[in-house]
């Protein structure tokens, strides 16, 4: 039988553990694509029943092996934080987008955000690797590829802007 | 003949065979630089592929994945940093050769080696690819319930000791296959009353985030990784000679055979990949040089230059390229990660891979085996202006920038897929899913599998128990569905396989 102490501790290094997070994840969503699937006309709902039944009961076999196990895979917490920014800014860079900001601009932000991200702390360079980028980008995929970028409402000034 | 006569014909036009050698030249360029790998190359090119015809962009594709294969070697030789995954075992002995003043005799022999893998390799796909679509022609339901049954099957093996997080995969996959319209009643599911997830999720916009975003983000955890531990680069050595003697030529041929065996072996597995492809054909070709040159005098020690340990990983990692297609194009089933990011290429053009291609789309079908085998001609002059001209400017590219850059053409690819920035959230997810998914240890390979055979495997069990009136055991039915009741068979003895394995080896131990 388990002593408190070292559950309490096998229950603060879960926390550091990918596994804890995953099975977490992966049970909760499994249970609310159960729980949906119920819904589902007779004939439509054996198969994501079937489906999201196995991916609750796995999500929680995993998060009981990582409670009850050693820490298997701890996270990194400045490399995930990069990488959370990293998506913060794609996110950003689609809303900016979608508001009709511009591709050039929007592009450039997200440019110069991923390379501070990636260490690049000379602004300068940054900005011009930045707007180098965003430039090609455009025109490659608006003149060349004939992609229709979303409009943006600096168009006046200047097509891609 | 005939067929690969037409083949020859739908690829010999010019344009198509300019856009065949753009392709083995870009995917040299791209899979020479450290950290893209051929499913960043593939996943970048894709919507370059968009506004050119079928032909054409899968000319392209094709050659992108035949030289990023081999274009990896480079900077394992020059750098030590494997280009891509599968030129892992090539960076012992080939940067050691390199170090040694030999780095042009290195890149030839793996550039050699690749060229010899791919051949064999594009030489099994024209031979199963079609005889193997010509049985699966003859497939009812019941036989395709099997068939997708057994494709998620064969990637269980695989998994040594991964079982729980394979299960995972795979479930993940046949959830998300099953959002958009049922296929059986037209109901619609897991919607959240989106218009754009009616169709279910956007396959190209996923694969690339799957497979392009979460790389990007594995980059750009690279980056910081290397950062906080002030890793410097060394030095490049001067490349010399890259001729090849005759008795050097004698001396790799047993291992470039043996190496193209394995290869192809692994390649035509669903799921299985180039790494266990090069593990296995560098563990054999230890082997060998200890049998029969270790010791030697004037013979290097394994590991530190010896032409087998170049050789083999090399002649390996290019023969699974063809013959991964082999599953797809005769099956529908993807053999690895890349060649099911092909079915995305294919999707952009109409074409469904699988049994009916051949019939629907034979030129195109004949086409692609036939691209395969002049794209590993195509590798080594492209090899000798890459490795000549351009290689000393690809490896100063900053990572910094090259992250940036890969994770914009990903988006941009996502988005190209219709004009749609859903399509680039949804590009965001996948990578966002796909890099949890590597943190936790869990293979992306089953999910894929899962993703891409789930609708079909929906399909076909629910149509063969509706003709068989709920009938279970007509999947095990010997007399009426012999091939449904192997392939059923064969799935099992994969599943229970490595538990009793693994059960003997505990028992040995004890």
């Amino acid at each position: 039988m388990p002593n408190p102490s070292s559950s309490a501790f096998a229950g603060r290094s879960a926390l550091r553990d990918a596994d804890f997070w995953t099975g977490l994840v992966l049970a909760g969503a499994g249970g609310v694509a159960l729980y949906q699937a119920l819904g589902f006309d007779g004939a439509s709902r054996n198969f994501p029943l079937i489906v999201s039944g196995l991916l609750t009961a796995a999500g929680l076999a995993l998060l009981v092996r990582c409670l009850t196990g050693k820490l298997t895979n701890p996270l990194k917490r400045r490399e995930m934080a990069a990488i959370a920014a990293a998506i913060g800014l794609i996110a950003l860079w689609i809303v900016a987008l979608k508001s009709g900001l511009g591709f050039v601009i929007s592009t450039f932000a997200l440019q110069l955000g991923l390379l501070w991200l990636a260490g690049e702390r000379r602004l300068l360079r940054a900005a011009l690797i930045s707007a180098l980028i965003a430039v090609a980008a455009y025109l490659t995929f608006a003149m060349l590829l004939d992609v229709r970028l979303p409009r943006s409402f600096l168009n006046f000034i200047l097509p891609g802007l | 003949m005939d067929q690969i006569l037409l083949g020859f014909a739908g690829l010999m036009q010019i344009d198509v065979l300019l856009f065949l050698s753009i392709g083995v030249l870009a995917g040299m360029v791209v899979g020479s630089i450290p950290g893209i790998n051929d499913n960043i190359a593939f996943a970048v090119f894709i919507p370059f592929s968009f506004t050119l015809p079928a032909d054409q962009a899968l000319a392209l594709m094709v050659g992108v994945y035949c030289a990023a294969a081999a274009g990896g070697a480079i900077p394992a030789i020059m750098l030590r940093v494997p280009g891509t995954a599968s030129a892992l075992m090539t960076t012992i002995d080939g940067n050691a050769m390199a170090r040694n003043g030999q780095a042009g005799r290195a890149l030839s022999i793996a550039m050699t080696s690749s060229v010899v893998g791919g051949l064999t390799s594009a030489v099994v796909l024209l031979i199963c690819a079609p005889a193997l679509a010509m049985l699966a022609l003859r497939f009812g339901y019941v036989e395709n319930a099997a068939l997708t049954v057994l494709g998620l099957s064969s990637v269980v093996g695989l998994l040594s000791g991964k079982i729980l997080k394979g299960i995972i995969s795979a479930a993940l996959g046949l959830l998300v296959s099953t959002i958009g319209f049922s296929q059986v009643t037209g109901f619609p599911r897991y919607t959240f009353g989106s218009i754009n997830l009616v169709e279910g999720v956007p396959f190209v916009p996923l694969l690339v985030g799957l497979f392009g975003v979460a790389a990007a983000f594995d980059l750009l955890r690279d980056i910081i990784r290397e950062r906080a531990q002030g890793d410097a680069p060394e030095s490049l050595p001067r490349i010399g000679s890259m001729r090849l003697e005759a008795g050097l030529i004698r001396r790799l041929l047993p291992v470039w055979g043996t190496s193209s065996a394995i290869g192809n072996f692994i390649g035509v597995l669903p799921g299985a990949g180039m790494l266990m492809a090069i593990y296995l054909a560098y563990d054999q070709a230890a082997r060998r040089f200890q049998r029969k040159f270790a010791g030697r005098p004037g013979e290097m020690e394994w590991g530190k230059g010896t032409p087998e340990g170049i050789a083999a990983p090399e002649a390996a990692n290019n023969a699974v390229t063809a013959s991964s297609m082999v599953p797809l194009l005769s099956l529908g089933i993807p053999g690895n990660s890349t060649s099911a990011l092909f079915i995305g290429a294919m999707a952009l053009h109409g074409l469904v891979p699988g049994p009916l291609l051949f019939a629907n789309n034979g030129d195109i079908a004949w086409m692609i085996i036939v691209a395969f085998l002049v794209a590993n001609l195509l590798i080594w002059p492209a090899a000798f202006v890459v490795i000549g001209l351009v290689s000393r400017t690809i490896f100063s590219i900053p990572k910094p920038v090259l992250a940036g850059v890969v994770l914009l053409l990903c988006v941009l690819g996502a988005y190209s897929d219709g004009n749609n920035l859903f399509n680039v959230w949804v590009a965001l997810g996948g990578g966002v899913v796909a890099f949890a998914m590597n943190l936790a240890g869990i293979p992306l390979g089953p999910a894929i599998l899962g993703l891409v055979l789930g609708a079909q495997m929906e399909a076909s069990i629910s149509n063969a128990l509706t003709i068989s009136q709920g009938n279970w055991l007509v999947f095990i039915d010997p007399v009426n569905h012999p091939i449904s009741a192997f392939m059923v068979a064969l799935a099992v003895v994969m599943w229970i396989a490595p538990p009793l394995n693994a059960w003997r080896r505990r028992r040995a131990a004890r």
